[in-house]
């Protein structure tokens, strides 16, 4: 890679992050399914695949594919068509600073921790392009809903992201994980309280239950996604489930210790990636079943108990919590 | 009335009342995600379903079933039907030993397309020739193969069930209901026995003294089901290809036909066997699996119609060398242990 010029390197950067992130998005999307299922006490997808519905993703991916592309005659055409894309791209983009092995990210940015800040944040801009295109009153109500929320719980995140930037006095996300290389920021009390706030603001970041008032199906319809049908709503999906995915990869490497773990020096020096990798393949599936998990456990939450949350307790815990991680580097 | 109650446990009534003064936050939440895990790790109840199936209760209402033998074509379900959707034709025949002409079965057909499954058809009949049966699978491609005839409700017939056994530990109260139905169940029979004994030796005795009208035949010689007289009671000629035997009617799946026997067939409006039954015995002909051997010309006397054509479908069954259904025999219990002792 090295021989090639810089802005070759990115794109082949580019699209090996895209490439790599497919297989995640899939396995993700069924073991969506299956856990949902069993949390229900049903089975799931069982035949597409031919093993107990192993290649449902797929079928699912056809299936959308299949769907007829709708536009409403009164929706702004150029706009609604764009915004899926809009909230698709940066979901995918955000993958490109996580390091999973040293030396092995997209691009190792000094700014990496205020770059997945920022990208994270475009989603929003596209929820809101969806609901002022689609001449919907639905839709518009979810994109309002959308922008209070994403509003609301981007503080906490940003709080949780400073105390963790003035623990390792890095905002690169590499410099970051070796500061973890002896305890996991999530074992120290700040860190504790920053992983929290960091969770739960995340569920509300992607529309994620139990935060899922924009886009409450059985409410206002789906929200910005009323009007979508065929592969624009399989967008909207598919970035929904990638910012998952990179969220909980921003989690592993901010506060899980990222590519640490017991077991690396047991094997020789060139195959310790492999177990690096591993644990962090691991503990992204632990935080990623844990995204499920409450998924499906939790009823939604109304609006204005949704606003109170994140106004009244998670912003002046994220606060405090920002004074107290302060004082503690000021005095030792 | 005044209820008394101690200091103590209005005390414990009122502090179980009173809000606990601290819990720890988001305790609810944890209990909640404990029931999903362990909903998640316990086994799915999904039964897969065209491979497994899962056991149908005894009375599942899937189909409606038609006990030809007992329909005496009063059209009541017809009329009660609230969709309209029994179809019903039929003739006046003269029956040997009989005064007056009795009506005959010549189509019995139900439109599944229509019916809502309500079930008041097999409330009302009064013969008990209609019973639900738990069937299901029936689905057809076109709206005309929702319409199933005689011979296809008649199989269904012999899917029925009997009634399951009570439980053990079941309330001695519906014990003393299900003994006390089953006592007076065998009385009844008893009674009418011996009400009938006596109708027969009267009509016998009229029957020597007097000259038997011409048009009555002696059972032994009916060959068919077919009208044996006045011909003129028949409604219309056009009731005539509905005649046909019940095995010639299509969408009955490849039933055998009746095997050869020496007697002229005295039941030819018994049921066929269905493919299933038929092959469920293969013993000699003349095996009767320790059961009373059946003539079904002499039937015990005065049996309501219900037993009257179970006993004749016995009496097929042991013609034939095959075992009969175990729901069969178990339905014709009560009788059978009057007839055996």
């Amino acid at each position: 890679m090295t021989s090639l010029p810089p802005a070759l390197q990115s794109v082949a950067a580019a699209v090996l992050i895209f490439l790599a992130v497919q297989p995640l998005l899939a396995v993700f999307l069924y073991a969506f399914l299956k856990i949902h299922s069993h949390i229900m006490s049903r089975v799931g997808p069982m035949y597409a695949g031919r093993f107990h519905g192993v290649g449902q993703p797929i079928a699912e991916f056809l299936k959308f594919a299949q769907k007829e592309d709708i536009i409403p005659a009164r929706a702004d055409a150029p706009v609604f068509r764009l915004a899926p894309l809009v909230v698709l791209v940066p979901s995918i983009m955000l993958f490109a600073v996580i390091p999973v092995w040293p030396g092995v990210v997209g691009a190792d940015l000094d700014l990496g921790l205020f770059y997945l800040l920022a990208i994270s944040a475009i989603g929003a801009i596209g929820v809101v392009m969806a609901a002022a295109s689609s001449a919907n009153k639905f839709s518009l109500v979810g994109g309002v809903r959308a922008v209070g929320q994403i509003i609301a719980y981007e503080l906490p995140i940003v709080f949780s992201a400073a105390v963790i930037a003035m623990l390792a006095g890095s905002l690169n996300l590499t410099r970051i994980v070796e500061a973890q290389e002896g305890l996991w920021f999530m074992f120290t009390p700040f860190g504790l309280v920053a992983m929290l706030l960091f969770l739960t603001a995340s569920f509300a970041e992607v529309l994620w239950p139990p935060f899922d008032m924009p886009i409450a199906e059985s409410e206002i319809i789906a929200g910005v996604m009323t009007e979508y049908s065929g592969m624009r709503f399989l967008f909207f999906f598919i970035g929904e489930f990638a910012h998952i995915l990179a969220l909980a990869a921003a989690m592993v490497v901010m506060f899980m210790g990222g590519w640490h773990g017991p077991g690396a020096d047991l094997v020789p020096t060139n195959l310790q990636w492999v177990v690096g990798i591993g644990w962090f393949l691991v503990k992204m599936s632990v935080l990623c079943f844990l995204f499920i998990w409450v998924r499906f456990t939790m009823p939604r939450m109304r609006e204005d108990q949704l606003q109170r949350f994140a106004w009244k307790l998670l912003i002046p815990v994220g606060l405090a919590n920002i004074l107290a991680v302060g004082l503690y580097r000021v005095l030792t | 009335m005044k209820t008394e109650h101690s200091d103590a446990t209005i005390r414990e009534v009122e502090r179980r009342q009173r809000p606990r003064r601290f819990r720890l936050p988001a305790v609810g939440l944890l209990q909640a995600m404990k029931v999903t895990l362990r909903a998640m790790l316990s086994r799915a109840v999904t039964v897969h379903y065209p491979e497994e199936r899962i056991e149908l209760a005894p009375r599942f209402r899937g189909v409606i079933a038609l006990l030809e033998e007992n329909c005496t074509v009063c059209m009541l379900c017809s009329k009660e039907c609230p969709c309209w959707c029994i179809y019903i034709e039929g003739h006046k025949e003269q029956k040997p030993g009989r005064r007056k002409p009795v009506n005959a079965l010549d189509r019995f057909a139900i439109d599944f397309g229509l019916c809502m499954y309500c079930g008041i058809c097999v409330e009302v009949c009064p013969f008990d020739a209609l019973h639900w049966a738990p069937a299901f699978e029936y689905t057809a491609y076109t709206y005309e193969g929702l319409i199933h005839e005689m011979p296809v409700l008649a199989q269904w017939e012999h899917h029925v069930k009997p009634p399951p056994e009570l439980v053990d530990d079941a309330d001695e109260s519906a014990k003393q209901t299900t003994a006390e139905a089953h006592r007076k169940r065998t009385e009844g029979i008893h009674a009418v026995i011996r009400e009938a004994d006596k109708k027969e030796a009267y009509l016998s005795a009229q029957a020597s003294s007097t000259v038997m009208p011409a048009a009555v035949a002696p059972i032994a010689q009916t060959p068919s089901p077919g009208p044996v007289a006045p011909t003129a009671l028949r409604e219309s000629s056009d009731t005539l290809p509905e005649e046909a035997p019940p095995e010639t009617a299509g969408n009955l799946p490849a039933s055998p036909p009746p095997a050869p026997v020496d007697a002229p067939s005295p039941q030819a409006t018994a049921p066929q066997p269905t493919a299933t039954e038929a092959v469920t015995g293969s013993g000699s002909p003349g095996e009767t699996y320790g059961l009373p051997r059946i003539d079904p010309q002499q039937l015990p006397a005065g049996i309501g119609p219900v037993e009257r054509g179970r006993l004749k479908k016995l009496a097929v069954f042991q013609e034939r060398g095959q075992k009969p259904p175990d729901d069969l025999v178990q339905n014709l219990r009560p009788i059978l242990d009057l007839m055996g002792g």
